[in-house]
Formats: structure tokens, C-alpha cells, sequence
């Protein structure tokens, strides 16, 4: 008679592109009674416990899973079947269901996969020089009494162009697994400046392109970046649409009071990270890099390119969970 | 100075304010602690912290530039095809095709070869319009040595310089000292100890070096069969025998020890240098690479945008011959490229500096192959 520890797990990785050897090798590592799979093709998903999407190109999986069936399959698997499932950083993005700073040359936008309802920003912090390390929250712990000093340490984040979740639905069940304070870079200022424009002007945004955040007019001879100032929280009101009635104003106000009391709190402890190509610091804002919601994980951060094989123990134990739920 | 998160982010359709933040708030695991900024970012060498190595656990803020950050996008890269483009129309087919990165230059390698004069780095006013197009990683090619030429393109933000011997040499005996950027490199190599050399030099991903703008897989195949030949025979070495190895490949001594251990090297290594079919792409994959740089081999071909997508698919289906054969069909004429490859007077591949062996001196009688070896060292040489 197995104990739950033993039971094996077969998950798969997808391997239409990226670093998804590298998932393969944490997988097994963390956990001897787990195997991996490549998953290229729909007859290739069939037996697996649980799935990672790993880092790499979103635009390129998209295109290469389209071409074979494999997205329609994967829809089915992740949101049909809740299947376990890991996306690390463009696997984030495919699990997202509203996407901004897009692909804008792609016929009919970026093919996601969806399952999470959260709005996913691609490379919020910037170019491969922005990209950076930094602690971040482990994982939920897997043992039920006191938290080993070990198991509780900081996490190695790794941030390669990462996106970033700007916001998630309230309704839906989600838990924040990881959050830091950021100012976008200059060209997701720009996106983001874009959003507001088209969320004030009523439009529901599902997923929105890259747009042209170039300034060719200041100098003649030199291109820069747009310049994006946003206004201090205090003047809320001047960008409050019609349709936002008095009383809602006044709780707004109120709510961004506890926000920044909040901050002052936390100022000791927390403060915007400094990244290069950073837009103004009044674009600043909080946002999530690490989401679970029953069975769909998310990191924005890459723990497959470090040694510290928690997260992947977190998600071997998630599908080994779901494995023995299923089977009862 | 501080700031409060901007209240006037109201995502009012999707029921997402701040007061959801507030209350988001509430949960058991500690928000991200940052103790203080750490790294600012500086345009001049001399402000120009070098970070290495750890892994981000020392509990200060966000790191830049560390090697796990550099090697960390060739990583994302892998089992993809990276395109050379020219302008931003271009940027946007292979994008649209599957790219998962653009090379920005002003000519790509077969109109170097056919044109000759200079080739240099790019105007960066080019590099920053395709960085604006696209959402892919964008490269730039700086001349081998040329480090002030790398200076700049990293204040252009490039997410990875190709320090590339298509362009002409800057400096004959060095190469840029990449430790000393916070930008990662891309470096080309014919064989283990050049592999080796690049790496200590600080690039954080490898190629083939091939023979670019040919459109001829010979060379890319002859890099690729010996960078992993010399490896396996690494990892037959006893470990006593390894310091004359390292002598031999002219490589560090613990480069060669750590690649002997693990049996692979210790960044990525694609294919480059005449790629211009999906067989061509899926042979480089099965040989062990790990992902593929096609140049003249796009845009130079008959149908672009269809040549592209079909060798993307090539990439990551290279072990299925069912879908090679499907991509393959139909694609239009390739590239007609060079097949004389020994005979042509341009010879980008051997293009390293630094020949040691000889030092200044006339290097010993050889038999003189072509055009341009016989104008290097001599009519006075035993002629070809």
C-alpha cells in the first residue's frame, strides 16, 4: 500500500519552445517518484497528472500550438479538465484571460490559453536589462505544523522580461501567492497609459497590443521614449469618469487613504524597486507575480533556472493531491 | 523619494479597484521585502557594479546583470529560431512567423560578402523603432572588440549583443570584455576551446559560427559536430588528464573541468551560419544544438513570411519527420547561396584574433587555400 508520498505522478512540460528542459530536471529532482514528459503534440498530453507551461516566447507558442491542435486540446485540459497546471512567465501569460503590451503584428492577437481571470502585462519591467533577482515569498509550505527555517526562507526570483498581473476578479477565488511595488518601463507606460484611456472610455478590454511609445518629435536627429506622468492619487476625481457617482468617489477616496496608510507602514520595510528603463515613479504600482487559483499556478519568475527545487515540490504535491482525489 | 500607488487605476468594468488590492492584501505570506534599492543604473564604466553569481538570497532588492539573469534569457530562448531583420517591417514578419527574437542589422551576411566595405554597428535610431514594434527580445551585432560599440548598444537597451565576426574585426587580438556589462553577449565559436575562451570572457550564450550569408550548412554542421565531439571526448578524459587538455584547447583549465563533470557546456549553444531550409534547422537540432539563428536564409528566399513559420515549426517538431516533410513542402525556391564555400574570399568563420601560437611572426609554410589566405600570408607561400 503506497503512502501519498510514493504515489507516482507523470506530469508533462510543454515543449513547443523554451526552457522546458530545465522544468524537466527540477520536476525530477524535487520529487523521485515523478516523471516528465515532452508534450509537442495532443497525443502527447494524454496519461499526464499535471502540465507546466514553461518560460519562453508567448507569441511562439501561440503560433506553433495553433498550427496542431494543440491549443484547443490544452483549453480543454487546463479549463475542461482542471488539470494541474504551472505556468512560469510566458506560462503565465497563456493562463491569462486579458492580455496588454500584446503582440500587435499577429493576425487576430496573441492565442492564450486562459483559466485565470487576471489582467497579464508583458514586460512590465522592461528589456533584458531590467531583467534582475530578487527574494521573494516561498511557497505556501507543504507541512501542516511549524514552518522549517528552511522550507520559510526567501525565494530566489528570477525575473527574465517578465510580465506582471496588474489586477485580478474579485469573484474569483484567486490567491495571491507573491506581489512587489514596481514602475513599468517606459514602453509599458505607455500601454498602460493606453488601457486607462480605454477602460475610461467604457471599452472592455480582452487583450490590447504594443503601441507606439516613441517620441520623433522633440529632437530632430535623436528618438526618445514618450514621457508618461501620471497624476498624484489626490486628484482622483479629475479622471473619474461620468458614470462614477459621488458616494463611490468619496469610498475611492477613502480606500486610497487606507492604501497609503498602508504604505507609510510598510515604507521601513518595501520600497519601488529601481530597474533600468524605468518610466516616471509615478507610474509605480503594485503587482502580482505569483497567483494560484484550485488548480492553476502561476509565477511570473523563473524557478527553474535556480537550484531551490521548492515550488516545483509545491506543484509535484499539488498534482499528487489532484492525482489521489481523482482516483478515489 | 516615496510614492503612493496612483489611486486614479480604476479598472471600473472589471470590478477591479484599488479597494480589491486593500483587501487582496490580507493573506498569510509576507509581500516582497525589499530592504533598499540596490543597483542604479549608470551609464558610465566607471559606476558600473558588477554583479555575479548568487542567487539572489542575500536579501537586498533587485539585482541586475548577474550571470543566472544573463544566461537566463538564452535559456527562454531555446528550441526557438531567431531571425536577422533589417527594418521594421521585417521585425513585424518574423515576429508574426514565430520569431522568438530579431537580430536588427543594416545588412544582413550575404550583402556583406557581396558588398563588402566596413560592416558595422547599426544605426541605433533602427534598433529603438523595431524595439518599439515588437514584443520579442530584439539583438544587435557589435564588431568583435569593438567595446564602445557595445556601450551603445546597451544604453539602447538591446536585450543581447552579438559580439559577430560577420562584421569586420575592430580589434585583432581582443575581444570585449563582457564581464564588465550588465547587457549579456552572444558569441560565436568553430570548436571547444574557442567555446570556452568566449564564455571566460564573459558571453552568456553561444552559436555556431557557420559560415553566414552562404546559405550552406557545411560549416554550421562542422562547428556543431566538433563543439560536441570535443566535449564527449572530455567526459572520456581521466581527471588527471584534463590540465593538458585545458593546455591543449587553449581554454581555462576550470571551464574545461566543470564541462568534463557535466558532460554539456555551461550556456547555450545554438546554430547559426547558412541555415536556410527547416531540414537545415531540424539537422542543427538533432546534432545537439539548442535552438537556431537563420539570417540571409529568410529574407533572401522567395517567400519570407512562409519560409519563416516553416522553419520555426521545423524547430520544435526537428525529430518528427512526418512534419518536416509537411513544411518543407511548397515553400518556393531557398536562398541559391554559395557552394564553393573554401574558394570564396570572404571567410567570416575563421575570423578569431588573438593567434597566439604565432606572435607576430610569419606563421610556418602551409598549403594556402583561396583568395583571401593567400594575400594574408604571402605570394612567396606555396600557392593554392
Amino acid at each position: 500500500m503506497l503512502s501519498f508520498h510514493e504515489k507516482k505522478v507523470k506530469i508533462g512540460v510543454l515543449a513547443l519552445q523554451g526552457a522546458f528542459e530545465e522544468h524537466q530536471s527540477c520536476l525530477e529532482a524535487s520529487d523521485k517518484h515523478c516523471t516528465t514528459v515532452q508534450v509537442r503534440t495532443v497525443a502527447e498530453l494524454e496519461g499526464l497528472d499535471g502540465i507546466v507551461f514553461p518560460g519562453g516566447e508567448s507569441t511562439a507558442m501561440g503560433l506553433i500550438g495553433t498550427s496542431n491542435g494543440m491549443w484547443d486540446a490544452l483549453k480543454e485540459k487546463v479549463i475542461g479538465s482542471k488539470l494541474p497546471t504551472w505556468g512560469t512567465c510566458a506560462g503565465m501569460i497563456l493562463l491569462a484571460e486579458r492580455c496588454v503590451g500584446a503582440s500587435a503584428v499577429i493576425q487576430d492577437g496573441q492565442s492564450l490559453i486562459g483559466g485565470l481571470n487576471v489582467l497579464v502585462c508583458r514586460n512590465y519591467f522592461g528589456s533584458q536589462i531590467s531583467s534582475f533577482e530578487m527574494e521573494t515569498p516561498p511557497p505556501p509550505s507543504l507541512s501542516s505544523d511549524n514552518e522549517a527555517a528552511e522550507e520559510s526562507a526567501p525565494f530566489p526570483g528570477v525575473f527574465i522580461r517578465a510580465p506582471a498581473i496588474l489586477s485580478v476578479d474579485q469573484n474569483d477565488d484567486i490567491e495571491i501567492l507573491g506581489k512587489v511595488v514596481a514602475t513599468p518601463c517606459r514602453q509599458a507606460a505607455v500601454v498602460l497609459r493606453e488601457l486607462e484611456r480605454k477602460i475610461e472610455a467604457g471599452e472592455n478590454v480582452v487583450q490590447m497590443g504594443v503601441v507606439d511609445a516613441l517620441d520623433r518629435k522633440s529632437h530632430p536627429h535623436q528618438i526618445g521614449y514618450i514621457d508618461v506622468k501620471k497624476e498624484p492619487a489626490t486628484t482622483i476625481n479629475s479622471t473619474a469618469s461620468e458614470n462614477v457617482s459621488a458616494n463611490r468617489a468619496e469610498e475611492e477616496k477613502k480606500d486610497v487613504t487606507i492604501l497609503e496608510e498602508e504604505q507609510q507602514e510598510q515604507k521601513q520595510n518595501t520600497s519601488n524597486i529601481q530597474l533600468p528603463g524605468a518610466s516616471d515613479s509615478t507610474n509605480a504600482r503594485e503587482v502580482i507575480c505569483a497567483v494560484r487559483k484550485q488548480n492553476i499556478l502561476c509565477t511570473a519568475f523563473h524557478p527553474e533556472i535556480t537550484s531551490d527545487t521548492r515550488w516545483h515540490s509545491y506543484f509535484v504535491n499539488m498534482v499528487r493531491e489532484d492525482s489521489v482525489r481523482r482516483s478515489n | 523619494g516615496r510614492y503612493a500607488v496612483p489611486g486614479n487605476i480604476v479598472f471600473q468594468n472589471t470590478k477591479d479597484s484599488q479597494r480589491n488590492l486593500v483587501r487582496k492584501r490580507a493573506f498569510s505570506h509576507t509581500i516582497i521585502q525589499e530592504a533598499e534599492q540596490l543597483h542604479h543604473y549608470q551609464h558610465s564604466n566607471k559606476y558600473r557594479d558588477k554583479m555575479t553569481g548568487t542567487n539572489g538570497s542575500n536579501g537586498n532588492g533587485a539585482k541586475i546583470g548577474t550571470s543566472t539573469v544573463k544566461q537566463g534569457l538564452a535559456q527562454m530562448l531555446k528550441g526557438g529560431v531567431i531571425m536577422d531583420v533589417m527594418n521594421v517591417e521585417q521585425a513585424k514578419i518574423a515576429e508574426a512567423a514565430g520569431a522568438v527574437a530579431v537580430m536588427a542589422l543594416e545588412r544582413i551576411p550575404a550583402d556583406i560578402r557581396r558588398d563588402g566595405g566596413v560592416a558595422r554597428m547599426s544605426d541605433p535610431a533602427m534598433i529603438l523603432e523595431i524595439k518599439n514594434a515588437v514584443t520579442i527580445p530584439v539583438m544587435a551585432k557589435a564588431r568583435i572588440g569593438h567595446f564602445v560599440e557595445a556601450q551603445i548598444l546597451e544604453a539602447c537597451e538591446i536585450d543581447y549583443i552579438d559580439e559577430s565576426e560577420v562584421l569586420t574585426m575592430a580589434d585583432e587580438v581582443n575581444h570585449i570584455d563582457k564581464n564588465a556589462f550588465n547587457v549579456p553577449f552572444v558569441c560565436g565559436c568553430r570548436n571547444l576551446g574557442e567555446a570556452l575562451r568566449r564564455i571566460a570572457e564573459g558571453c552568456a550564450m553561444l552559436r555556431t559560427k557557420g559560415e553566414a550569408g552562404t546559405g550552406n550548412i557545411v560549416e554550421a554542421v562542422r562547428h556543431a559536430r566538433t563543439v560536441q565531439g570535443e566535449i564527449r571526448r572530455l567526459t572520456t578524459m581521466s581527471k588527471d588528464e584534463l590540465y593538458v587538455a585545458a593546455k591543449e584547447l587553449r581554454a581555462p583549465y576550470e571551464l574545461v573541468k566543470k564541462v568534463a563533470e557535466t558532460g554539456k557546456l555551461p550556456v547555450v549553444n545554438f546554430a547559426a551560419g547558412g541555415v536556410a531550409t527547416p531540414a537545415d534547422a531540424a539537422i542543427m537540432m538533432q546534432l545537439g544544438m539548442d535552438g537556431v539563428f537563420v539570417g540571409s536564409g529568410i529574407f533572401k528566399s522567395e517567400n519570407p513570411a512562409a519560409r519563416a513559420a516553416a522553419i520555426v515549426r521545423a524547430t520544435t517538431h526537428y525529430k518528427d519527420p512526418k512534419v518536416l516533410m509537411e513544411v518543407s513542402t511548397g515553400l518556393g525556391p531557398a536562398m541559391v547561396g554559395i557552394s564553393d564555400i573554401k574558394g570564396d574570399p570572404v571567410n567570416f568563420r575563421d575570423r578569431e584574433g588573438g593567434e597566439y601560437s604565432y606572435e607576430g611572426r610569419v606563421p610556418p609554410k602551409k598549403h594556402l587555400h583561396g583568395a583571401t589566405e593567400t594575400q594574408m600570408y604571402g605570394s612567396s607561400w606555396e600557392r593554392n
